[in-house]
């Protein structure tokens, strides 16, 4: 695994391990979260508010944005994938 | 009825239920990463298919890696046979011979295994077939989308 995906990894595994306890926070459920050298930087609304605060911020390839959603709850059948 | 775009007429009754519903898009670079990051804006011209079975608007990882973008986060997706990887990038969308409003900054996921093709969406671009882009639930939130099957017309307003 290349230094990127390494990073990368480490901030998703920190956002899934800790995604139960963000869905009990009225707070943050819905909110799209900036996730950078494993810690929350900050949170927004949309994600096209959470892109335009990392981008030029932090370092490229080091932030992941994540929603606080439960993403079982989505129906995701994608039907035409793979016709 | 006031519409954005207008889908069909010269197609004739059979094609939308062939064809399916498919319009062609700019899919470009994200504005924030051009105008934050000082990156160069890369652009392609593809078809894209709606899809109500997802609920994400979905973006064919080949384009993705063409058009240089970062990813942005990651998800596992349940397709209609298994379930995959995939990961999350921004991009702008434009819909070409429309009045429909552009989407900037737009969060799209990947996905793969697909037949989709670079040099067949810039070598033989009528070729509706080769869609690099689902459209999903999240974009047709935005639109009214009138489905007129008898007459194979659909009209999209926004």
């Amino acid at each position: 695994m290349d230094k990127k995906s390494l990073i990368r990894e480490k901030n998703l595994n920190f956002f899934y391990e800790n995604l139960r306890k963000y869905l009990d926070d009225p707070n943050l459920i819905n909110k799209y979260l900036v996730i950078h050298d494993i810690k929350i930087i900050k949170s927004f609304s949309s994600f096209a508010e959470a892109l335009k605060y990392s981008e030029g911020r932090l370092p490229e390839n080091e932030f992941i944005i994540q929603q606080v959603i439960d993403e079982e709850e989505n129906v995701n059948f994608l039907c035409s994938v793979e016709r | 009825m006031k519409y954005s775009l207008l889908i069909g007429p010269d197609r004739g009754p059979e094609n939308l239920k062939s064809r399916g519903l498919n319009l062609k898009v700019k899919v470009s670079t994200s504005s924030a990463r051009v105008t934050q990051a000082s990156r160069p804006r890369k652009s392609i011209e593809v078809w894209a298919l709606f899809d109500t079975g997802a609920s994400h608007t979905y973006l064919s990882e080949k384009i993705a890696n063409f058009l240089d973008l970062n990813v942005l986060g990651g998800s596992k997706v349940s397709t209609a046979y298994n379930q995959m990887d995939s990961k999350k990038y921004a991009v702008d969308f434009l819909f070409f011979n429309s009045a429909l409003k552009p989407f900037e900054n737009y969060e799209v996921w990947s996905f793969l295994p697909h037949k989709y093709e670079i040099k067949t969406s810039l070598n033989s671009p009528e070729d509706y077939k080769n869609y690099g882009v689902l459209i999903g639930r999240d974009i047709m939130s935005f639109w009214n989308i009138c489905w007129d099957g008898p007459t194979s017309t659909v009209i999209i307003s926004d």
